[in-house]
């Protein structure tokens, strides 16, 4: 299971609707299996962007330097599915790193669908996990 | 003649060390025993990377191909420098250089290889 916060769940779903029709991406950090923070990140790639994203490596680097400033995990990578389910693809299985959660969200017409997270298991073969959508309390 | 292999000899035991040090990225810290910097007994990188997956053997299938080769969705960066930019394996490396191993980040919905 991992648990997300309000903010940051928001987070991703506006950066996928925005981001409509093409894909967008970023990585999400927290602890303890609680995702408190996004960062987004512009889509790298020059065509297809409709069905493909790509990172700069130096992004990546970025986000772990932020990780280790503030003292949190990197948890994980999310991106979206314009117009198809956020069921990871064959491409996607192929690309993805061990111990990191991937978290998809399906836009359909710009409009959010739905969201999933998955983790490769030891065959390399995509698991879901289930997502806990955790309140975010504010204070009167 | 005995004497310049005795010459040889020395000048390899007298080259410098370095010990360089791998920044592991946070996917693969399972298998460096949670260590996020690893330092390495290296003149360049590829002898960087051998000798970190001496150190932590468990981490060689997710960074080199069984020909050592390295695989496809790694890059190597000096600092914020691509060694591809440089000699590639062969760049050299000096005691204070810190080698980031950084994973390509890629996917989509298109359900094929084509790029």
């Amino acid at each position: 299971m991992i648990q997300i916060d309000e903010k940051s769940m928001n987070n991703m779903i506006q950066d996928a609707a925005s981001a409509f029709p093409h894909e967008c991406c970023g990585f999400f950090f927290g602890g303890k299996g609680q995702v408190t923070e996004v960062m987004v990140i512009s889509n790298k790639r020059t065509e297809n962007k409709e069905r493909r994203f790509l990172m700069d490596p130096l992004d990546f680097l970025k986000a772990e330097e932020y990780a280790e400033d503030q003292q949190l995990d990197l948890m994980g990578i999310y991106h979206s599915h314009p117009n198809h389910p956020s069921i990871p693809s064959e491409f996607d299985r192929v690309h993805a790193w061990p111990n990191l959660s991937y978290i998809i969200i399906s836009v359909l017409q710009g409009q959010f669908d739905n969201i999933q997270s998955w983790r490769l298991n030891e065959d390399r073969q995509f698991e879901e996990e289930i997502i806990s959508p955790i309140k975010t309390h504010t204070h009167a | 003649m005995r004497i310049d292999n005795l010459k040889k000899k020395l000048f390899h035991l007298l080259k410098p060390i370095h010990m360089p040090s791998i920044k592991i990225p946070t996917p693969l810290r399972k298998y460096t025993n949670n260590d996020a910097e690893i330092k390495v007994s290296a003149q360049n990188v590829q002898e960087a990377l051998i000798d970190l997956t001496r150190q932590y053997p468990d981490i060689k299938n997710h960074l080199l191909e069984e020909d050592h080769s390295l695989k496809g969705f790694v890059r190597l960066y000096i600092g914020s420098d691509d060694i591809e930019g440089k000699d590639g394996l062969l760049t050299s490396v000096n005691e204070n250089d810190r080698i980031n191993i950084i994973p390509a980040i890629a996917g989509g919905n298109l359900n094929t290889q084509e790029s």
